[in-house]
């Protein structure tokens, strides 16, 4: 057999046998139903509307927010680079094809076009978007599916720089430094322009920065602005600019993989460490284990817990942790889904004034909460309920369970800051409102915390992921419905202001997410904590 | 003390645990020999409040998994369990705040010497090799002073040196009056310390003996755990 032929088997055969395996798995089938379902709602609801009584927003505004979404993935994706190779390879890749006597370009290929699909995957979420993007941008199916394989090649791209950058720098501090220089000068380039224009552009802030991100230097930035150029292109009808975004971003990736190729043809070890660790993360997921994403180089900083007695040392501790686990704030995920929330509200929620802003907050909070949904699914506190300590460590369980929730608090609180300060400056929402839509998307993070809790006590955490996405669901809609029902038959009923109809949201949603840690304290207490 | 009664434990169609009857007193080392899969970590779990089950656990008096009971129980899992981002020392004050210990650190110093952990109490837990964090873990668990201490194959990654440690602490823990409960499936590591042995297969005690019995047997302990293990048979006796 060919080596082209051999690992061609193994990716077309991988293929088949993943699909026959979704379509053997009723909880699969389900999510994937129910996904199609929501997605088929997403689009039946956005083209419902019909062109808004002030026209369409500028076609300017979105591809500015697509060369901003394409440009903080590739950046964020390049820097992880520095520090792990990426996961292009798994352990059988890694303990079968490696040794075996096939030319590690094609190997190199192999794992790119594994890599592919992957990263089409990671995309979809764009799609939940056509709603509202249609609605006030006039954005077609069509241009929304542009949009995404954009999106999926520039993931692509940013891993396939990655790849190479790991390759060229983990074994060389001297190279890793320039590198990181370089990356940092140009991202500072790219942001001191966008600040640059936005700061003299006589129409206004808005307005320059979305000028900005439509000029030619950011589309002439290396890859990250390539992509960006072709969307751009597509999405405009501008031809020149749809062949030469293409062009070069071809240009660019045969580039690096030929880099990749030519200089390093021993590239196995560098992926090496990263497939390990991306095997370590599978075994203990299949035995019902979590382990936790701690970076390779961390910061230790201060020592000691330092606070806590009884429960609330669980709260402290995990702030240590936090402090020490996070280079960013938040992950790469976290900023998209807050830069698209931004994004929506400067755009679509601009048209404020007292008696037309109800329509536009509501739609920004409803989208910032939506976003909440998506990100608040991945599960990562369950690491705590794998070990030990929160069962035995002897405290109410109750009280352990509150300060367990209560460790998502500081990063929901700064998100909800991060997210409606900008849009309180620019858009000169009062104060007022702007704490009170906060304090309710905190209230969200505890009652989606407080839902994830829900899952582990009926589920137990293990096994089949869908079912646990499809009742966190479920229990989400659930435990949502009495906060908005309260708060919409009383605010009108009563005609109350807005920010009053926000606080009783928020007021239901702590009650809510209080009875449910009330009901699901006794999980500590029968845990079935096992590796079986 | 540490008493189990009529405990079973179910996991859909299989019986982990069937009918698991037995007592250690203040001031023995009890032990749970058996292979790959006869019940071991499930009982020792149900122990620690980790697993539901039917029957009764009891620690001094009190049931397994209240309060009091959690106060006297130490317990070191088969796998380590240490946190990535605390150091070696953090950990230990994690415990001590956690169990509500109003000393200073002092004994954790001395855990942490006594494992050869002292040099290594800035290192992060992600840091430390398998070994390192199975001294850790047992250093957690004997952090807070408690009365019962539940082992589960407490010698899996240890270093010699380390081995050797630990099977003083079991003597030194033994003469204090502490209860001790160990979990393992290699014979030779509990033969010179053990007051009794329970040989379990197939979820249930295959065989009990106490060391010193009055019993005549002829046989040593590891033909008698080869005889169960391997030839089907069961002595049919509980201690």
């Amino acid at each position: 057999m060919k080596q082209g032929g051999a690992l061609s088997y193994l990716l077309l055969t991988k293929l088949k046998n993943r699909v026959k395996s979704f379509l053997k798995s009723p909880g699969k089938l389900i999510y994937l139903i129910i996904v199609v379902l929501l997605l088929g709602l997403v689009f039946f609801s956005g083209n419902m509307g019909g062109i808004p009584v002030e026209g369409y927003r500028p076609q300017a505004e979105v591809t500015a927010m697509v060369t901003a979404l394409y440009a903080v993935m590739f950046f964020l994706l390049v820097y992880g680079g520095f520090s792990n190779g990426g996961s292009f390879f798994n352990m059988p890749d890694v303990n079968l094809i490696f040794p075996a006597p096939l030319k590690p370009q094609h190997a190199l290929l192999y794992g790119l076009c594994q890599q592919m699909g992957t990263s089409l995957m990671v995309g979809v979420f764009l799609l939940f978007q056509y709603s509202w993007m249609h609605q006030v941008y006039g954005v077609t199916a069509a241009q929304l599916v542009v949009i995404l394989l954009g999106y999926a090649v520039t993931v692509f791209l940013g891993q396939t720089v990655a790849l190479v950058l790991y390759a060229s720098t983990s074994g060389d501090e001297q190279k890793r430094r320039i590198a990181q220089g370089v990356f940092f000068a140009v991202l500072f380039l790219a942001a001191a322009w966008v600040v640059f224009s936005a700061l003299n552009a006589p129409e206004g802030l808005l307005s320059g920065a979305v000028a900005a991100a439509n000029s030619l230097p950011l589309h002439l930035l290396p890859l990250a602005g390539w992509m960006s150029w072709a969307a751009y292109g597509a999405l405009t009808g501008n031809l020149l600019a749809l062949a030469a975004g293409i062009v070069l971003s071809a240009a660019g990736l045969v580039l690096v993989v030929l880099f990749m190729t030519r200089t390093h043809t021993d590239f196995y070890e560098d992926v090496l460490k990263s497939a390990e660790t991306v095997q370590s993360a599978i075994t203990a997921r299949k035995e019902g284990m979590m382990t936790e994403a701690a970076p390779r180089n961390v910061k230790v900083g201060k020592r000691g817990v330092r606070k806590g007695w009884g429960a609330s040392v669980f709260f402290h501790k995990h702030m240590l942790e936090d402090r020490r686990g996070r280079v960013f704030l938040f992950s790469p995920v976290d900023l998209v889904f807050i830069l698209i929330t931004i994004g929506f509200g400067l755009f679509a929620g601009r048209a404020i004034a007292e008696d037309t802003a109800v329509g536009s907050v509501i739609s920004v909070f409803a989208v910032s909460v939506y976003m909440q949904i998506f990100s608040t699914l991945k599960g990562s506190m369950n690491k705590e309920l794998t070990k030990p300590y929160l069962y035995l460590v002897p405290e109410p369980p109750f009280r352990k369970l509150l300060y367990f929730v209560a460790e998502g608090l500081p990063a929901a609180v700064l998100e909800a800051v991060v997210i409606f300060l900008p849009l309180c400056i620019i858009l000169d929402w009062p104060v007022v409102l702007s704490a009170v839509l906060m304090v309710g998307r905190v209230t969200y993070s505890v009652l989606f915390t407080a839902a994830n809790l829900a899952v582990e006590r009926i589920w137990g955490g293990s096994g089949s992921r869908m079912i646990v996405m499809l009742l966190y669901i479920a229990i989400v809609l659930v435990m949502v419905a009495p906060g908005v029902l309260l708060a919409v038959v009383l605010t009108l009923a009563a005609a109350l202001p807005l920010v009053s109809g926000l606080l009783i949201l928020a007021a239901v949603n702590v009650a809510v997410s209080l009875f449910v840690i009330f009901l699901c304290r006794n999980m500590l207490e029968v845990a079935e904590l096992n590796q079986q | 003390m540490l008493t189990v009664s009529h405990v079973s434990k179910r996991y859909g169609d299989m019986l982990a645990n069937q009918d698991i009857s037995f007592t250690v007193e203040d001031g023995q080392i009890a032990v749970l020999l058996g292979p790959n899969g006869a019940g071991k970590s499930t009982i020792i779990k149900s122990i620690c409040g980790l697993l539901r089950f039917t029957g009764s656990i009891e620690i001094d008096g009190k049931p397994n998994k209240s309060m009091e009971a959690k106060r006297l129980l130490g317990y070191v899992p088969e796998l380590p369990a240490v946190y990535d981002l605390l150091t070696v020392e953090e950990h230990l004050e994690f415990i001590r705040r956690a169990y509500r210990m109003e000393e200073d650190g002092q004994y954790a110093h001395v855990l942490l010497e006594r494992f050869e952990l002292l040099d290594k109490k800035d290192k992060l837990g992600k840091e430390l090799s398998k070994g390192m964090q199975q001294k850790l873990s047992i250093c957690c668990a004997l952090a807070h002073r408690p009365r019962v201490l539940i082992f589960d194959e407490p010698m899996v990654g240890l270093d010699p040196h380390a081995i050797k440690e630990l099977k003083n602490l079991f003597r030194e823990l033994k003469a204090q009056g502490c209860t001790v409960l160990i979990s393992t499936h290699m014979i030779d590591s509990v033969e010179d310390y053990w007051d009794v042995v329970h040989i379990m297969k197939n979820g249930r005690f295959a065989a009990s003996r106490r060391n010193g019995g009055s019993e005549n047997h002829s046989q040593s302990l590891e033909e008698l755990f080869f005889e169960i293990t391997e030839g089907g048979t069961e002595e049919g006796e509980q201690a």
